[in-house]
């Protein structure tokens, strides 16, 4: 069952990552390179400050996910290494599940801030995109970081509690 | 308690958390939220942490993803081969000559990546082989690529350099420039401490095979694919064609362009570097984000007020206090990333750095400390005990241990901290070139 939804898990992270990267591709990357070519010849394209500012949204939420379970995210591990390998877990797991309530918190506060966006219609300056578009993918990254560590602190609990094994292909 | 009391005591459990192996944001986060709350109350606490995602996603910052894209496709170009056989081609008959090229070829890869680990693993898969191959001593050889490898944040392009500027609302140009020199002086003694330690130990660095001038020319030939780029990223933002924030977008996309024409990039490792760049993108943001909140906290604790006042009730000279703020930042650099230290410490440093005296304008000061900041974190990336270039290096070559990668770090230290003085004791070394193009 674990490992089941860790297969899922691992599936669904790395694709919305790749999704990310895609809008890294696409709407940072070309629109800028088409938008200085063009800029040359005296034209723009419409509104690419805020094409790049999307596809910088996107790419960031969307990343986010697959780099918690990675392991991606920056951390001190010095202190921790010299423990025994399941106290070493149980403390894994706590900050794992200070992780999920971070995030979860900060999809409830910017869901607040983009419901107003939604309910008062706010539109962006150049392209006149619904702000809500901004949004969708940082409360929806954000949001799945949440299942990703609490599925993550599942497994260290079962090596704090010595029940469970890394994940294949991890010593931690 | 005043909220001075409750901003040291989250202050204190950010530390505590971090060292417990929250993930650095995750540990800024917490302590913030915290902060606000136990001072302003929920309401407060939620208000600013729901402005953290837009707030840490601004557009300026675009130029970060960009760069780091730049990086990873730079590494799989096939471009630090023809730098490494460029240097050697100068330099590689000398005695020490290999590492000096490996050193080179470290500051040509910088002017194409904007990050130490990158440069330091991709220079390292290129130069150990080969230095292994003349019976170069492990120690200097692997301490060269750790060393290297840091130059990689000062010559421009550099992402962290880029964050800084974003940071302290400083020009990203100005900062480019100002890393120029200052990262030509690390090159140069890197250089002469291998000189040095070949002098002292030939037998560490034998001389490898003196090509005719015919050879080196061809080999310095080699690496017009890199000049071209470096023209055009670095060309194109003095010479307005296009901005800072859009140098980095041409340079991406310049790199894609070169590897396509040599056939490196086969859909597999397109998708390689895309993944690395997302996920290198998402790391940094998460601290972005905990840095936007952190800053936030330290101003409804007050914390930065009370050290500006501190500070100029001390008595202690300007100098003094820079030394004590580059004292703290070695101190972290032994155990944090650099990127995490920046934006844990900019918020605090800098509005008490801006209300000291170095007979410089505000402007001049705050590019003189992004510089001396940047290279004291980045002097971290080889100190123990979490000297990441130095893993980096024991990754491209599991058969060096690492107690010798960090004895081989240790010449290159001193020759940071003489880097480090003579830019404390020289602004000009920084300042000149943003003077000079205005």
């Amino acid at each position: 069952m674990l490992a089941a939804a860790e297969r899922a898990t691992a599936w669904t992270t790395r694709a919305m990552a790749l999704i990310g990267a895609l809008a890294l591709a696409l709407l940072m990357v070309l629109v800028t390179v088409i938008d200085v070519v063009l800029r040359q010849a005296g034209l723009a394209i419409p509104g690419a400050f805020e094409l790049v500012t999307l596809g910088m949204r996107v790419l960031v939420a969307l990343a986010m996910p697959y780099a918690f379970w990675i392991g991606g995210h920056v951390a001190v591990e010095l202190f921790t290494d010299r423990l025994p390998d399941r106290l070493r877990a149980a403390i894994i797991a706590l900050g794992l599940v200070l992780a999920g309530l971070v995030m979860a918190l900060l999809v409830w506060a910017s869901w607040g801030r983009a419901a107003n966006a939604l309910r008062r219609g706010d539109i962006t300056v150049d392209l006149g995109m619904p702000e809500i578009v901004f949004w969708i993918p940082l409360l929806a990254g954000a949001a799945l970081c949440v299942p990703v560590v609490a599925l993550m602190a599942v497994r260290q609990a079962g090596i704090a509690l010595g029940v469970l094994s890394p994940r294949p292909g991890r010593t931690v | 308690m005043t909220p001075l009391i409750i901003g040291i005591l989250f202050t204190i459990l950010l530390f505590v958390l971090i060292g417990l192996r929250v993930p650095v944001a995750v540990s800024m986060l917490v302590a913030a939220i915290g902060g606000i709350l136990v001072i302003q109350g929920w309401r407060a606490a939620a208000f600013q942490l729901g402005a953290v995602p837009f707030a840490s996603t601004a557009y300026a910052l675009s130029v970060v993803p960009l760069f780091v894209l730049m990086g990873a496709f730079a590494a799989r170009t096939g471009l630090a081969r023809e730098l490494y056989d460029a240097a050697n081609a100068m330099t590689g008959h000398r005695r020490g000559g290999l590492a000096m090229g490996t050193v080179a070829g470290c500051a040509g890869f910088s002017t194409i990546c904007g990050s130490s680990l990158a440069t330091a693993a991709t220079m390292g898969g290129v130069s150990l082989k080969e230095m292994a191959r003349y019976g170069y001593d492990n120690r200097l050889s692997s301490g060269a690529v750790a060393a290297g490898g840091t130059i990689g944040i000062l010559i421009p392009p550099s992402v962290i350099l880029v964050i800084y500027a974003i940071l302290t609302e400083q020009s990203v140009g100005a900062l480019f420039a100002a890393g120029l020199l200052p990262g030509i002086l690390l090159t140069a003694l890197f250089m002469v401490t291998i000189w040095l330690w070949a002098r002292l130990r030939p037998g560490a660095a034998p001389r490898s095979d003196r090509l005719p001038w015919r050879q080196r020319l061809q080999a310095l030939a080699g690496i017009w694919a890199v000049l071209l780029l470096v023209l055009l990223v670095i060309g194109g933002i003095y010479t307005g064609f296009f901005t800072p924030t859009e140098s980095a977008g041409i340079g991406a996309f310049g790199t894609f362009l070169i590897g396509l024409a040599r056939r490196r990039f086969t859909a597999k490792v397109l998708i390689e570097c895309l993944l690395e760049a997302s996920v290198t993108t998402a790391m940094i943001f998460l601290i972005i984000f905990g840095s936007t909140l952190f800053s936030t906290f330290l101003t409804v604790t007050g914390i930065t007020q009370a050290l500006t006042a501190l500070t100029s009730q001390s008595g202690l000279a300007p100098i003094t206090i820079l030394l004590l703020m580059l004292a703290v930042l070695m101190v972290l650099g032994c155990f944090m990333d650099s990127l995490g230290i920046v934006l844990l410490t900019v918020p605090v440093f800098f509005p008490v750095l801006m209300t000291l005296d170095f007979g410089m304008g505000a402007v001049e000061t705050g590019i003189w400390f992004g510089i001396l900041l940047v290279m004291t974190v980045e002097m971290g990336l080889i100190t123990p005990p979490v000297g990441m270039n130095v893993f980096i290096v024991r990754g491209v070559a599991p058969d060096i241990p690492i107690g010798r990668i960090y004895a081989g770090v240790l010449p290159f230290l001193v020759a940071f901290l003489a880097a480090i003085a003579l830019i404390l004791l020289m602004p000009e070394i920084a300042l000149w070139l943003p003077g000079l193009l205005g």
